[in-house]
């Protein structure tokens, strides 16, 4: 992988996270709906003028692609919203360690999607990424048994 | 509801949706995905509205006085998160087929800013045997990821 993308993958963990810690300063300031609000509007506004952009490129849209894969797609964005993104909010909320609360989420939805592609698209785990998924999850129980995610400093 | 519970929710509903969205990106471009993204962000947003106008509740609670603040929070974030990450990301995506690579370093940036900014900007610090778990933890990945 040539540099400049290892610097635009940091660009992307930092912006990321970075995220993550103002929705957490601003979930002191008010509540997590009107948190799941700026979140649709705001990317309701980038996803607009990307449209903008792909039209004046002249991009044409394929219907019946689009409309295939929106069985999917729906669902997903569902999963995100209504799932993810709202029990994230509430957990930001409720928890002081944002640091290894971060860390468990991507580490363990990494080890989920794993073992989901395994179960949806057959993607075959060998016994060295299952004893990798086990050692991993090993961590995190230390992790969890030794970490109040309510308190900054334990 | 314990925090662990709603830990163990986020990251079922973040792993299913991953997997619906790479059946979708079989199927149409990133890009093309994120504007179907935004636009289904604002109906589901629609929908949870209607559902809170049917229940009676306040999306801001009045006990919140400086909310404005919070929502000037909130747009840094999402901008940050949504105009540069997720199209930096795809920007990478598009440029490589080293998925594992590019997973693999993504974690590593993750764990540094993640213990860098909780340190600098919120004081956090976590203890000897958490460290110890997440190197244990960070190993397994390697494992799963370089096999």
């Amino acid at each position: 992988m040539e540099l400049y993308l290892v610097l635009f993958l940091f660009i992307v963990s930092f912006s990321w996270n970075l995220g993550s810690f103002l929705i957490k300063e601003g979930l002191y300031f008010t509540s997590p709906l009107s948190s799941l609000f700026m979140k649709s509007l705001v990317f309701f506004i980038v996803s607009m003028c990307l449209l903008l952009i792909l039209i004046v490129k002249g991009r044409k849209f394929n219907e019946n692609k689009t409309k295939k894969a929106l069985r999917y797609f729906v669902i997903a964005v569902g999963l995100t919203f209504f799932i993810g993104t709202l029990s994230f909010v509430y957990l930001l909320k409720d928890v002081e360690k944002v640091s290894m609360t971060l860390f468990i989420k991507s580490v363990c939805t990494l080890f989920l999607v794993s073992i989901l592609s395994y179960l949806f698209f057959g993607e075959r785990l060998n016994s060295k990424q299952v004893l990798g998924i086990l050692i991993g999850l090993t961590g995190v129980s230390i992790i969890i048994f030794n970490t109040n995610l309510h308190k900054k400093i334990n | 509801m314990n925090s662990y519970v709603l830990l163990l929710i986020t990251i079922i509903g973040y792993s299913l949706s991953i997997i619906f969205e790479k059946k979708t990106l079989k199927i149409i471009e990133p890009d093309e995905a994120i504007v179907i993204k935004g636009i289904l962000y604002l109906i589901f947003w629609g929908l949870t509205l209607l559902i809170i106008k049917m229940f009676n509740k306040p999306i801001i609670e009045s006990k919140y006085k400086n909310y404005k603040k919070g929502i000037l929070y909130f747009i840094i974030a999402y901008i940050l998160i949504f105009a540069v990450g997720n199209l930096f990301f795809y920007y990478v995506l598009k440029r490589t087929n080293e998925i594992t690579k590019v997973s693999f370093t993504l974690l590593v940036f993750n764990t540094i800013n993640i213990l860098g900014l909780s340190y600098f900007l919120r004081g956090e610090r976590i203890n000897l045997i958490s460290i110890i778990g997440l190197v244990i933890a960070l190993t397994g990945v390697v494992i799963t990821l370089k096999n």
